[in-house]
């Protein structure tokens, strides 16, 4: 047994204070300690602490008790201590060495952010990771995405403490992303009030339905603002490396915001309702009526022998490059065998738009050529575009005043007075076709106004063809109108007979036509996409009801004798292009626009809260086909009933076409609504294919990639 | 024993308990599109700086603030919650940013080296009962010194003269290194005896060879042998519970001012709101 090694009085114990900043070096060294230690400054306390001093002659020691007590040989002759120098250097304590460290620590760390930090601006070493492959392009530039890469540490602490430091930063998401509209920052991009009708239409159709637990449990916690803009950082989660799904949310979040929650599309999820149908297609297409009546063997044969039969649904559908949208085959392949002959109607003349009016030859002795007429004119008014071009003739509205109610179709019987009224009304008709074979479309400008600019842009212009027609029936109207302008009798030389009665020349791409047999000038729809009837019914559906009511071109095309048949279907244009092609008006701008293509063409400002990919459900591994979705409706609506909802409708005379304000815009194309639970038989908790992502857009005006 | 074992299980499930409901409160957070880094980072940010004034509680022990032994343990507590939230706030996912990588790093050290500093005190005390007189750390150079010295006397100072030079010859060949200063730290930290037993065998290979006197000499040195190495066991284990300090402790200063530049970075760059 030996003895203890240490001993706990305080006598007997050496200096340890490890808790100080230094400690004895000779402790650390050889283990034989002072009693002392250093001081604070890490200075050896030792030799100062013995001074010798002289009483009686003699040194004496002075070392105090505390420092060891008076040493046994005292002090030298000479009044030195007698110890040797014993000094030492204090080494630091293990506290203070691990104090050093955490100092040196905290400094290495505070200069490693201030280097990050790097002066004004962040370097790209603050960056928290890669950005997503489609954001890969501005990575190095932060201020592209954050206010707070423009301004030094100060604007950053000042933006910790800004609420709307979020939004700003959304800001600069939406200049890239327009195609996200206006209202990107509200829910769904949509108004305020919008949201709030979309609400209360869907809570107006609610079913029973019980929310998950944890939903009831998360709206405990706190809900973000609804009412008010989301913070694009809501939803997207940048910086989580090139492959992050930025758009990736759970169906419990989805539904977070919703007030009518459920359990999942398979227990619970709303009825799909008249979806996909309930916005009707953009092309008028019944094929319940087409595929059960016109399509059976029998009919077919019989009314469109010429006709083209569909095969199978593939034969006019395909999926598109996407997959998601099932593209329609062009009018060409799959309607133009059957319905090309009543676009192109050869049975009608078409629309008249100039015409000459029967003058009697005595009347027009010695004025020039007129050829003979009589007879010929179908109407009793002239054409409107012919009224409308002579309206700032003041030669032909003081002729027309003074001859009083007239029938072009006889100005041949007058007394002499009214004769050169009448003989007016040839020169001003002659100086209308004079004017616009040498000026061509300013003639028209100067004549028509304020309302060229209506008129003018419909291609193809009337001016090449009224000009044939002058060389037609006028071949020396230049003569003539030098002759009667300086009030001079047109010598007989120049009175030449023009071509012969019964001549009919039809432009077959213009779709203007000149008839010698009523001397008239008339349009014919050239088949089918015919530009001017297309420029027109773009034009016309954007008019309010009271100007249009005004528009000279509307009455022209919107009155049934006009169109030459007064039975027709509606209006040349309307009743042709409008049966099949739909018209949107947007719920916001309130503006019109025919969709000429099966697809959108242009950014669509309507809301498109669902989405649908043929492509995967008509894989091969599926076993679909497309009747197991679309099952046709035996009650479905045929073309009439479509059309009694049409967007024109005639109005209280019914002679003319207007647009129906209270169009129901409805259309069915035969089929009965898809029902959730024919989805549900392969999207359910089972295959787990039923996020809300894979049907619902969040952005419903997000523009959507279309397809030709 | 029986309470220390019901106190550990009690802390136990509390500790379950609490972290249960920080993972389902962050999960019912981000059900409702709220920012839980936010809500993660600020627990953990709390956790962190609860942490570290736990040094401070050292410096200002005047206060009364409770046991340091209380505070031991929630230190222990709060840093194996803290881990928690850190993994669901990193997403048990290693960042990719730099600034980010070096925090994730700065933590992970930090808390490794908790750990394992729980470890040795859970350790460390029964070894340092186990064996040996328990010393002052500080003294220990000390009664190194006294333990040299006193070797050395047994054989220089009380050696006769007609005695040999075999012990003298033994001291420097065999015993001079080994009383200079710690030796055989490896062998102690991994429990082992063996360069002891090596060295008592030469001990007993010497004993034949020296007369009565020297023999009880040797026997006297071979207990200041034992008593050496025992320190020698003292010291390594003290040193190493004072020495992962040096690791913990300036790391944590780090880890507070990567966490606030980070917590600024965030709050300046991620959008808190919204």
């Amino acid at each position: 047994m030996t003895e203890p090694l240490q001993p706990f009085d305080w006598k007997n114990s050496n200096y340890e204070r490890p808790a100080n900043t230094w400690v004895c070096g000779r402790l650390c060294e050889e283990g034989l300690p002072c009693r002392l230690g250093p001081s604070n400054k890490g200075e050896c306390q030792l030799q100062s602490q013995c001074e010798p001093a002289e009483k009686g002659g003699k040194y004496q020691c002075t070392r105090s008790v505390l420092n060891g007590g008076k040493c046994k040989e005292g002090p030298a002759p000479d009044g030195t201590c007698c110890q040797p120098d014993t000094s030492c250097q204090p080494r630091r304590s293990l506290l203070a060495r691990r104090r050093f460290l955490g100092g040196l620590a905290a400094f290495i760390a505070a200069s490693f952010c201030l280097i990050v930090f790097s002066g004004d601006s962040p370097s790209s070493l603050l960056s928290p990771g890669e950005v997503s492959q489609s954001h890969a392009n501005i990575e190095s530039s932060c201020s592209a995405c954050h206010t707070a890469a423009e301004g030094g540490l100060d604007t950053w602490i000042h933006l910790t403490m800004n609420g709307d430091v979020a939004l700003d930063d959304s800001a600069r998401c939406l200049k890239c992303h327009t195609e996200l509209g206006e209202k990107a920052l509200f829910a769904h991009s949509v108004s305020i009030e919008r949201l709030h009708k979309i609400t209360s239409q869907i809570q107006a159709k609610k079913e029973s339905a019980s929310a998950p637990i944890a939903l009831q449990l998360a709206s405990l916690t706190g809900h973000p603002a609804t009412n008010g803009k989301l913070a694009c950082s809501t939803c997207h989660q940048e910086h989580h490396g090139r492959k992050t799904n930025l758009t990736q949310l759970t169906d419990l979040q989805c539904q977070s915001c919703h007030t009518s929650p459920f359990l999942s599309f398979q227990h619970g999820h709303p009825a799909l309702g008249d979806y996909p149908y309930q916005r009707r297609s953009r092309i008028y297409f019944d094929h319940n009526a087409h595929m059960s009546r016109y399509f059976k063997n029998g009919d077919f044969k019989r009314t469109m022998p010429k006709g083209h039969k569909p095969e199978s649904c593939n034969s006019c559908h395909t999926p598109d490059a996407t997959g998601r949208l099932m593209l329609t085959a062009g009018f060409e392949k799959t309607c133009a065998s059957c319905h090309e002959p009543q676009i192109e109607d050869v049975d009608f003349p078409g629309v008249p738009f100039f015409a000459l009016p029967v003058i009697a030859p005595t009347l027009m002795k010695s004025q020039g050529v007129w050829p003979n007429t009589e007879g010929s004119f179908a109407t009793a008014r002239l054409p409107r575009l012919m009224e409308l071009l002579l309206e700032h003739d003041s030669d032909y509205q003081r002729a027309i005043k003074q001859l009083g109610e007239i029938d072009y179709r006889n100005l041949n019987n007058f007394d002499p007075e009214k004769a050169a009224a009448v003989a007016e009304i040839a020169w001003a008709i002659k100086r209308l076709l004079y004017d616009i074979s040498t000026s061509g479309e300013a003639a028209l400008t100067a004549r028509l106004g304020k309302n060229s600019a209506l008129y003018l842009h419909l291609k193809p212009s009337i001016v090449p063809t009224l000009s044939q027609a002058q060389q037609i029936w006028f071949p020396n109207l230049a003569t003539e109108i030098k002759y009667h302008s300086e009030k001079k009798a047109i010598p007989d030389s120049t009175q030449q007979k023009p071509v012969s009665a019964g001549f009919s020349a039809r432009n077959a791409n213009s779709g203007w036509s000149i008839s010698d047999s009523d001397f008239t000038i008339r349009y014919r729809p050239i088949g089918h996409a015919d530009p001017l009837i297309k420029g027109w019914l773009d034009q016309a559906v954007q008019e309010n009801q009271q100007s249009l009511d005004r528009d000279s071109m509307w009455r022209i095309f919107s009155n049934p004798t006009a169109s030459g048949t007064e039975d027709s279907h509606g209006a040349l244009a309307s009743g042709r292009c409008l049966m099949c092609h739909s018209v949107d008006k947007d719920p916001v701008s309130g503006r019109s626009h025919i969709n000429w293509q099966p697809l959108p063409t242009q950014q669509s400002k309507a809301e498109q809260f669902t989405q649908f990919s043929h492509a995967p459900h008509l894989s091969s591994g599926q076993k679909l086909n497309c009747e197991s979705c679309h099952v046709f409706d035996p009650l479905g609506t045929d073309s009439t009933t479509i059309l009694q909802s049409d967007y024109f409708v005639r109005d209280q005379s019914n002679l003319f076409w207007q647009i129906n304000q209270n169009s129901q815009q409805a259309c069915t194309s035969g089929f009965q609504p898809i029902s959730r639970q024919n989805c549900s038989t392969c999207h359910n908790a089972a295959t787990a294919t039923q996020s809300c992502l894979q049907c619902h857009n969040y952005h419903a005006h997000r523009q959507l990639t279309s397809s030709k | 024993m029986k309470h220390f074992w019901v106190q550990q299980r009690i802390t136990f499930l509390v500790f379950t308990v609490i972290s249960l409901l920080i993972l389902a409160g962050c999960y019912l957070f981000s059900i409702t599109l709220s920012k839980t880094s936010f809500a993660s980072g600020t627990i953990l940010l709390l956790c962190i700086f609860f942490l570290a004034s736990y040094q401070l509680r050292k410096k200002i022990s005047f206060l009364p603030l409770g046991s340091s032994a209380a505070w031991l343990r929630f230190h222990i507590f709060i840093g194996f919650l803290s881990f928690v939230v850190f993994a669901l706030h990193s997403r048990l996912q290693i960042p990719n940013g730099l600034l980010e990588v070096i925090l994730f790093l700065t933590y992970y050290i930090v808390f490794l080296s908790g750990i394992f500093g729980w470890f040795l005190s859970r350790t460390i005390p029964y070894r340092l009962l186990s064996r040996g007189e328990e010393v002052l750390f500080e003294r220990i150079p000390m009664h190194r010194n006294k333990i040299h010295d006193r070797v050395k006397t047994l054989i220089f100072d009380d050696a006769q003269p007609e005695q040999g030079a075999a012990l003298p010859d033994f001291y420097h060949k065999h015993l001079q290194e080994f009383f200079e200063g710690p030796r055989h730290q490896i062998s102690h930290i991994l429990h082992s005896e063996r360069h002891l037993h090596q060295l008592k065998q030469k001990i007993s290979a010497l004993q034949p060879f020296l007369d009565e006197q020297e023999q009880v000499r040797l026997q006297q040195i071979a207990e200041q042998i034992q008593l050496k190495d025992d320190l020698d066991y003292q010291y390594i284990f003290q040193a190493i519970i004072k020495l992962w300090l040096f690791v913990h402790v300036p790391l944590t200063y780090s880890l507070i001012i990567f966490s606030l530049y980070h917590a600024l970075a965030a709050c300046a760059f991620a959008s808190t709101s919204g």
